[in-house]
């Protein structure tokens, strides 16, 4: 993640990685660059208190759904670790709101034929189980994205990039980190038993 | 007397994928939200003359954490052991779970059958 104080906005903003998530309570934007990955935004209302999460979802989703489903397991791990910082900050899952964005079909990234459908129904389906509104959505297309979030009101400003060249280095960090994410879709945690 | 499974996590996606996980132990299952929630709930089985097999839980929650439903449940029950399902991965914060009287420490992601295999081993 990147702090940069000097920007024609005038407030700090933290510009995200594929891979990385944020939240804050702070004056700030939260910045970030999709294409083929999500970005999610949640904000708690009551608490005024926001996050923004890059990631993917490596691999296509079987027909039963993401509860019993090992991909759509790290989709899951993704969104727990933003969550876990969200409520942190004193946040609740009863008072959030979600915008999604993202899953583009861009042409550097052809791992699964339907890895952005597989984004999306994931994406949809956990708002759906968690019972969180999804206040915005903006997913498909054959476009990159960019986003401003603003983490105090839930504002989100987005911005479609036609021009790709400009944001190269993005685009090279999305495909690697897509790529290991595939490699290390069937990770598991420790299990640590004290006795 | 029934012996009942209490999974505590404010997600419903996790709740449900760890009853699901359990659901061949062949007991009752009761979700929680949150620690508060689990005490609330676990007084009523223990108040209804039940008792509490083991305890699952998360430890970043709203109203009542992990960590403070762990001190607070072993107030009220020395032995049925609380498996910790969580993304903290801190050795700090783990060893506090082990001193609050948690019994292991699962961190996520996790995969059904390996949660399963943790119950078996504290649940005979
Ligand atoms: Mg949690």
């Amino acid at each position: 993640m990147l702090r940069s104080q000097q920007n024609r906005i005038g407030k700090p903003l933290y510009l995200i990685y594929p891979g990385e998530h944020f939240a804050s309570n702070e004056n700030c934007f939260i910045g970030t660059i999709v294409g083929t990955c999500l970005a999610v935004s949640l904000f708690d209302s009551a608490r005024r208190v926001g996050g923004l999460i890059n990631f993917v979802v490596p691999g296509t989703i079987g027909t039963g759904g993401i509860l019993e489903d090992e991909i759509a397991r790290i989709g899951i791990l993704n969104m727990e670790y933003l969550m876990a910082d969200m409520v942190k900050l004193g946040c609740n899952r009863h008072f959030m709101k979600a915008k999604i964005f993202g899953a583009g079909h861009v042409d550097s990234i052809k791992k699964e034929q339907n890895l952005v459908d597989s984004n999306i129904l994931f994406v949809r389906e956990y708002f759906e189980v968690e019972k969180i509104p999804i206040e915005k959505e903006d997913l498909g297309g054959n476009f990159r994205r960019k986003i401003y979030f603003s983490p105090r009101d839930g504002v989100v400003y987005r911005q479609i990039l036609k021009n790709n060249s400009e944001f190269s280095e993005f685009i090279q960090l999305e495909k690697e980190y897509v790529e290991s994410e595939f490699r290390n879709r069937s990770r598991v945690g420790k299990i640590i038993l004290f006795d | 007397m029934n012996r009942y499974i209490v999974v505590i996590d404010d997600s419903p996606t996790i709740r449900v994928s760890v009853e699901m996980a359990l659901k061949q132990m062949g007991l009752p299952i009761v979700q929680a939200e949150n620690g508060q929630d689990a005490l609330d709930k676990i007084s009523k089985i223990k108040g209804d003359g039940d008792d509490v097999a083991i305890c699952i839980s998360d430890i970043n929650m709203p109203v009542m954490n992990g960590l403070e439903f762990i001190a607070e449940f072993r107030k009220v029950d020395k032995f049925a052991p609380v498996v910790v399902l969580t993304t903290e991965a801190e050795k700090d914060m783990i060893q506090k779970g082990k001193e609050a009287g948690a019994s292991g420490w699962i961190i996520k992601p996790f995969q059904a059958e390996d949660l399963l295999n943790v119950v078996k081993r504290f649940v005979k």
